[in-house]
C-alpha cells in the first residue's frame, strides 16, 4: 500500500486557558505501558485502517521544555495530562489543547504519567531527575505528597513508576554513569533498585538493590582518587506487574564498574508484596561500561576491559501465546528480542534484529497484539561508536509471540536528506492498536503500519516549526523516547529530543480522524 | 622610587606574560594536588549544584593564597614576577596596600569564575582581555586599573 505523506499547513486558533476541571469517568490511557503488563496496546482505539488515512493535524502546543521532552499522557474521557523537563504538569483539553490546570513540580519531569486511583481520589504519579516521585490530585492539580527515593546523590527516576492495587513500583536508576567522565571522581557507587512505595502516602514499603553486595574500594588512580564497585546495573524502564504470580519484572542496565555482576543486563523477577528477588536471567554478561570510556583521554574511570553497554532500556512486556500461556518478552539494546517464561525466568526462544548498539536494538520499548498474536520490535540500530561494525538494519519487525518466528519487516531508512542531527531508525517505543502500529522515527517521521503486513500506510512529518496555540515558537525534530499516545479518535505525539546529538524540539501534537475542519467527514 | 622601564616597554611586557604563565601553572599544579589529595572531587556530593562551584572556587582562593599572599604582602610579588624580576606597586610608586591587592587579584579571579560557570568555558576570554590590556599604551592589565597599581623592575 502506498504510503500517505501528510504536512499540515495551518492549525486552528485556540484558547489557551479553560475553566473546567478534568473529568476521570473513562481512563483512556493509563501511562506508560497502557496497563501493568506494558503491553502498549490500546483497546480505546477508533483510528483504523479503514481511517488512518485520514488522521489530521489538530493542535500543537509547545512545552516549555528543555528541546528533549521526556514525559508520556495519561489521558482521560477530556483531558490529556502531560510532563515537561521544566517540571510543569499539565492537564490540557483533549479537544482544544487548552490548559486545565497546571502543577509546578520545580523540577525536570523525567517519567511518563500514571494513573492510579485511590479511595475514590484519582492520582497523577510521576518522577524526577533530582530522584522523587510525586503524586498530584488528577482534579484539582493540587500536590497530594512527594518522596525522596535517592539512596545516592545522583539517582534518577527515568522509568515511569507503575501503580498497582494501592503500590506504586518506582525504577531507580542513575546519573552516576556520567559523573565517571571527571577523573577525578571515586567511580562508582550507585546500585539500581527497585521501589515499592504506598500510592496513598508516598512511604517505602520495600526497597531491593539490583547488587547486594555494598561497593568497596577495588583499585586507584592518579594515586589518590579510589575506584568502587561493584556499581551500576540502573533500572531505566518501567517495572512490569504479574497479578496472576504476584511477580514485578525489571529489566536493568550496565555494571558502571568491576567487577560486573550477574544481575546486569538482566531480566529480574521480584515478589510483590515483599521485594524479594525470585528469579535472574542474564543476557550480557561483564557488560562493565560508563561514559568515561566515550573519551579519548582522561578516562581514568573506565573499567578495564569495558563492555559494550547493552542494557535493558525497555521493559518487558507480560503478554500471552497461541496456546494461553503467559510469556515475558524482552528487547535488549543489542537487537536481541526473547520470550521467556515468567514463572521461571527460562528462555523460551530468542532471535536477534539488526546490529545493536548503545542506543539499541530495541532502545526504549516494544508493543503487542494478542489476536494476531504479535510481538512488534522497534530497531534504532543507531551509528554508536567502534565497537558495533555489523550492517545496521532499522526498522520495525513482527514477531510471533509464541515462537519467536519473523512474521514481517518493515526497514527504516529515513528521511535524512537535508537535515542535519538526523539519523535513521525506530528508538522511541511503539504503540499497537487493533490493526495498526503507530511508530515515531529519529527521522521526525510518524508511520502507522498495517499491523498484519507491515506496510505504512500513513505517515506525518514533524521536524518543523509549529504554530502553537500557547503562543510560543515551538518546533519538531527527532522523536525519541515515549513515542505516540493513542486515545479514541485522538493520537498525540511528542517531537523534539535532543539528547544523544539529536534534532530538539519541544511540541505536543495532537491529531485526530473524522470530521475536518472543513466540514468534510473522512469517516 | 622605582623605574618603569620606559625605555623597554616591550621587554617588561612580556616578562609579566611570562610570570603569569608561570603562576597559573603553580596554581593550577598546586590545586590539583590538592584536589587528590584531599579528595575534594571525589564523591558525588561534590557534583551536586551548587558544591561544584563551591568547592572549585574555594580551591582556588585557598591555592592562590597559599601560594602568593606572602610574596605580595612583602615584595609585591608572585613566585612567577620574583622569578622574571618585575614588582606590582601603586601607581604613586608607594607599596600596594593588602586591600587593593585583594582588589587586584581576586577581582578578575573571581568574576572569571563566576562567569565560567555561568556561561561555560568560553568565559575564559575574560581572562584573556585581562591580560592583553598590557600591550595598551598604558601598559596596565584590566586589574591594573581596577587596583590603581603598576608592575615595574624590580630592584
Amino acid at each position: 500500500m502506498t504510503a500517505v505523506v501528510l504536512t499540515a499547513s495551518s492549525v486552528l486558533a485556540h484558547t489557551t486557558e479553560c475553566t473546567q476541571q478534568p473529568g476521570f469517568r473513562q481512563l483512556l490511557h493509563s501511562g506508560w505501558g497502557n496497563g501493568v503488563e506494558n503491553k502498549r496496546f490500546q483497546v480505546h482505539s477508533d483510528i483504523n485502517l479503514s481511517n488512518v488515512r485520514h488522521l489530521q493535524l489538530e493542535w500543537v502546543f509547545a512545552l516549555d521544555d528543555d528541546m528533549s521532552p521526556h514525559s508520556y499522557p495519561v489521558i482521560t474521557e477530556d483531558t490529556v495530562f502531560i510532563g515537561t523537563s521544566v517540571g510543569n504538569l499539565y492537564a490540557l483539553e483533549r479537544e482544544s489543547g487548552c490548559t486545565r490546570w497546571q502543577f509546578g513540580a520545580g523540577e525536570p519531569i523525567r517519567t511518563g504519567i500514571t494513573h492510579g486511583r485511590l479511595g475514590g481520589r484519582d492520582l497523577l504519579f510521576f518522577g524526577t531527575f533530582q530522584g522523587n516521585v510525586f503524586a498530584v490530585d488528577g482534579v484539582t492539580g493540587q500536590l497530594v505528597w512527594k518522596q525522596d527515593v535517592k539512596d545516592h546523590p545522583y539517582v534518577m527516576v527515568t522509568g515511569t513508576p507503575t501503580y498497582h492495587d494501592g503500590e506504586l513500583f518506582v525504577p531507580i536508576s542513575s546519573g552516576e554513569v556520567a559523573l565517571a567522565i571527571s577523573p577525578f571522581y571515586g567511580c562508582c557507587k550507585f546500585r539500581g533498585s527497585l521501589v515499592s512505595l504506598d500510592a496513598a502516602t508516598g512511604a517505602t514499603n520495600w526497597r531491593t538493590h539490583i547488587i547486594r553486595e555494598q561497593p568497596k574500594v577495588i583499585g586507584r588512580h592518579f594515586i589518590f582518587v579510589e575506584e568502587w564497585g561493584p556499581s551500576g546495573a540502573p533500572v531505566w524502564s518501567s517495572p512490569t506487574v504479574d497479578t496472576e504470580r504476584g511477580l514485578v519484572y525489571v529489566g536493568t542496565g550496565e555494571n558502571y564498574t568491576h567487577p560486573a555482576t550477574a544481575t546486569s543486563d538482566a531480566i529480574i523477577a521480584f515478589y510483590t508484596n515483599t521485594g524479594e528477588i525470585v528469579w535472574t536471567q542474564q543476557y550480557t554478561r561483564g557488560d562493565a561500561f560508563n561514559m568515561a570510556c566515550g573519551l579519548p583521554y582522561f578516562n581514568a574511570n573506565c573499567p578495564d576491559d569495558s563492555g559494550p553497554d547493552l542494557d535493558f532500556g525497555a521493559p518487558p512486556v507480560l503478554s500471552i501465546t497461541s496456546t494461553g500461556n503467559a510469556i515475558l518478552l524482552a528487547g535488549q539494546k543489542s537487537g536481541g528480542v526473547y520470550g521467556i517464561d515468567p514463572a521461571s525466568g527460562q528462555r523460551i526462544w530468542e532471535t536477534q534484529y539488526g546490529r545493536g548498539g548503545m542506543l539499541g536494538g530495541v532502545h526504549w520499548g516494544m508493543a503487542v497484539n494478542e489476536r494476531l498474536g504479535l510481538l512488534f520490535a522497534p530497531i534504532s540500530d543507531v551509528p554508536t561508536g567502534p565497537g558495533f561494525t555489523d550492517e545496521a538494519d532499522p526498522g520495525l519487525h513482527a514477531l510471533d509471540i509464541t515462537t519467536g518466528e519473523a512474521r514481517w519487516s518493515a526497514p527504516n531508512s529515513g528521511n535524512c536528506e537535508g537535515r542535519e542531527k538526523c539519523r535513521s531508525g525506530l528508538s522511541a517505543a511503539i504503540t499497537a492498536t487493533d490493526d495498526l502500529v503507530f511508530a515515531s522515527a529519529l527521522d521526525g517521521y510518524v508511520h502507522a503500519y498495517d499491523a498484519e503486513t507491515g506496510d505504512i500506510v500513513w505517515s506525518y512529518d514533524t521536524w518543523r516549526e509549529f504554530d502553537a496555540l500557547n503562543g510560543v515558537t515551538a518546533r519538531g525534530g527527532s522523536i525519541d523516547v515515549h513515542g505516540p499516545a493513542i486515545a479514541g479518535k485522538w493520537m498525540y505525539v511528542q517531537s523534539g529530543y535532543g539528547s544523544f546529538g539529536q534534532q530538539g524540539g519541544n511540541v505536543l501534537l495532537a491529531f485526530k480522524v473524522g470530521p475536518v475542519h472543513n466540514g468534510e467527514s473522512h469517516e | 622610587m622605582s623605574k618603569v622601564w620606559a625605555n623597554d616597554s616591550s621587554r617588561l611586557r612580556w616578562r609579566r606574560l611570562a610570570a603569569t604563565a608561570i603562576d597559573a601553572l603553580l596554581l593550577s599544579v598546586t590545586a590539583l594536588l590538592i584536589m587528590l589529595v584531599t579528595g575534594l572531587m571525589e564523591t558525588a556530593d561534590a557534583y551536586v549544584w551548587p558544591q561544584p562551584l563551591v568547592r572549585m572556587t574555594a580551591l582556588i582562593v585557598i591555592c592562590y593564597l597559599i601560594l602568593n599572599a606572602h610574596g605580595l604582602l612583602t615584595r609585591g610579588q608572585t613566585p612567577g614576577k620574583r622569578m622574571l624580576g618585575v614588582r606590582i606597586e601603586h601607581v604613586t610608586g608607594v607599596p600596594l596596600s593588602s586591600a587593593l591587592h585583594v582588589v587586584r587579584t581576586l577581582g578578575v579571579v573571581l568574576l572569571t569564575i563566576v562567569a565560567i560557570f555561568i556561561a561555560g568555558g568560553g568565559a575564559l576570554i575574560l581572562f584573556a582581555v585581562d591580560v592583553l590590556f598590557v600591550f595598551g599604551a598604558r601598559e596596565r592589565c584590566l586589574h591594573d586599573y581596577l587596583a590603581a597599581s603598576r608592575v615595574v623592575k624590580a630592584d
